[in-house]
């Protein structure tokens, strides 16, 4: 099926490339088709893109990247929604915010987005933790971990 | 908003299957115990509302906003360790 988007012109998805979060994103439960795209081949960034609502897309990224030791915990219960029972199967994503100056680009490590990829549903989590916050620094946290 | 007063060990029930168990108080902290099928989502109230800024900050991006940026990542941490050297 063909969607259109107001940032990548039309695009053909198959259904099961479509990832579907029954829960919407948080502040955004309204919309629940998305489709992940790869920035290029360099980058580590996708998008989330809303098959639902053309204007909506979310720059993300694997924490890991710049965030080695990023470890979280969410009950069973929290999991429910995509049919998870192994966390280490997930594949996860956390939402940066973009700013024109490198430095001040931040990512949501607090409310992070588990994927399970056997049967391509999603969730953002709101995780129970004073170890991270909804704004860290990628420079900082790059540098952070360069420097151990 | 209706306000009930309640003592520790009470609770409230909201609807067929929601309750809310005062568990503790202890000078101005409360603690609360929530009843609540899986399907409704239970958060603190200042972390929920932050993460939803986060989401509508992040829905502005511009595809090329990111293509700066991941001219900068693209090398790596390695790049970052030489900066880090540069800085000593």
């Amino acid at each position: 099926m063909i969607y259109g988007t107001t940032r990548f012109g039309n695009l053909e998805i198959a259904e099961d490339e479509i990832v579907f979060f029954p829960e919407g994103l948080i502040g955004f439960s309204q919309n629940k088709k998305y489709f992940i795209i790869q920035h290029d081949g360099q980058s580590p960034f996708s998008w989330l893109q809303s098959l639902d609502e053309s204007h909506l897309a979310y720059v993300i990224i694997e924490p890991q990247v710049f965030c080695y030791d990023y470890e979280i915990k969410v009950s069973r219960e929290q999991l429910a929604p995509i049919d998870l029972q192994d966390l280490s199967l997930a594949k996860i994503y956390v939402v940066v915010v973009l700013s024109d100056r490198p430095e001040d680009i931040t990512a949501n490590l607090l409310g992070p987005i588990i994927l399970n990829p056997e049967n391509n549903l999603g969730l953002q989590v709101v995780l129970n933790t004073d170890k991270y916050f909804t704004r860290h620094r990628l420079m900082d946290e790059l540098q952070r971990q360069g420097g151990k | 908003m209706l306000v009930l007063t309640r003592k520790s060990d009470q609770s409230i029930v909201i609807g067929d299957d929601i309750e809310i168990v005062v568990v503790e108080i202890r000078g101005d902290s409360v603690k609360l115990g929530i009843n609540a099928p899986r399907r409704i989502a239970v958060h603190r109230k200042e972390v929920y509302e932050a993460i939803q800024l986060e989401n509508i900050a992040a829905s502005a991006a511009k595809p090329e906003d990111l293509e700066k940026l991941s001219k900068l990542f693209s090398q790596g941490p390695r790049q970052v360790k030489g900066d880090d050297e540069k800085n000593k």
